[in-house]
């Protein structure tokens, strides 16, 4: 079950790692770009791939808080000695 | 070299971002800690937005450029009237003269000096690329609106030429107009000799000095 969350989790950075790092390339070349297109580039391409890997991104770790819930142990209030 | 120095930063924090987040994609069991969720944090959303929004920052500032402005074809015989070898032709001898910075020519006269002028122009700049690329140009270009006394007394205002000049001082109601916008510098017929490029085949031309 662990495994499988975990290969999930794998999967998705990897996914959002992919956008991100397209965007920023994108973003890079169109600096090098002296060309009123480059701007909207930049914008189009380069922004909205890094945007999507940023939501990726956050999707991925809100969908998985149940894992870590579990991971961590038993509640933290639960855990203080009563005198 | 210089060219690269004011996107170093930019270039710095994209790289930056880069080696984190293939770093958290190469090792993806770096998350299962708290410093590695930091990381990934910081990776994944804080480096992003900051190399974006300086990345950004970086477009805008070269939008004002001559040679940005000049990159369009349409746009080519008015930085050629920048070099038109005649004084009385109002950009070039600004341009010639360095009344404005070469490198900024087209935007320090063509921008609004008011609140959100700069921006207003960045919108302007998009409708001039729409209008390149996507649907057909006017010719020949003109002016959303007549050219306003405002963008030349933002350098004038407090000059000894202007305050102190004959003509502008014959008549007190004079400067009083030009002031408020109701007498045009330009088409009033002082100083109306601009960019001129239907005559460009016939003026003279200044080479500057290597």
């Amino acid at each position: 079950m662990m495994n499988s969350q975990n290969q999930l989790l794998g999967k998705r950075l990897r996914l959002a790692g992919g956008l991100i790092i397209s965007g920023l390339v994108v973003q890079a070349v169109s600096l090098f770009w002296n060309h009123p297109l480059s701007f909207i580039v930049f914008i189009s391409v380069g922004t909205l791939l890094l945007a999507a890997g940023i939501v990726t991104y956050l999707l991925t770790i809100v969908s998985l808080p149940q894992e870590d819930q579990q991971e961590s142990g038993p509640p933290i209030h639960k855990m203080s000695k009563t005198p | 070299m210089r060219e690269l120095l004011p996107i170093a930063p930019v270039l710095a924090v994209l790289a930056i971002t880069t080696v984190v987040v293939a770093l958290v994609v190469l090792r993806p069991g770096l998350t299962a800690v708290r410093g590695g969720k930091i990381l990934a944090f910081f990776g994944f959303l804080i480096f992003p937005v900051v190399a974006a929004m300086l990345g950004f920052e970086s477009h805008v500032e070269r939008s004002k450029e001559t040679s940005f402005c000049l990159g369009c074809h349409i746009m080519a015989p008015y930085g050629k009237s920048l070099y038109v070898d005649d004084p009385s032709y109002i950009p070039a001898s600004h341009f010639q003269n360095a009344r404005v910075p070469r490198d900024q020519a087209c935007y320090t006269c063509h921008t609004d000096y008011s609140i959100y002028g700069g921006f207003r122009s960045k919108i302007r700049g998009l409708h001039h690329i729409y209008a390149q690329y996507l649907s057909s140009p006017q010719q020949p270009v003109k002016l959303y609106h007549p050219y306003n006394n405002r963008e030349c007394l933002h350098c004038h205002l407090g000059a000894r030429s202007f305050e102190q000049g004959a003509v502008h001082n014959a008549d007190p109601q004079t400067m009083i107009d030009i002031k408020s916008n109701k007498l045009s510098c330009v088409s009033s017929g002082c100083h109306e000799n601009v960019h001129d490029v239907s005559n460009a085949g016939h003026l003279k031309y200044w080479r500057p000095q290597q």
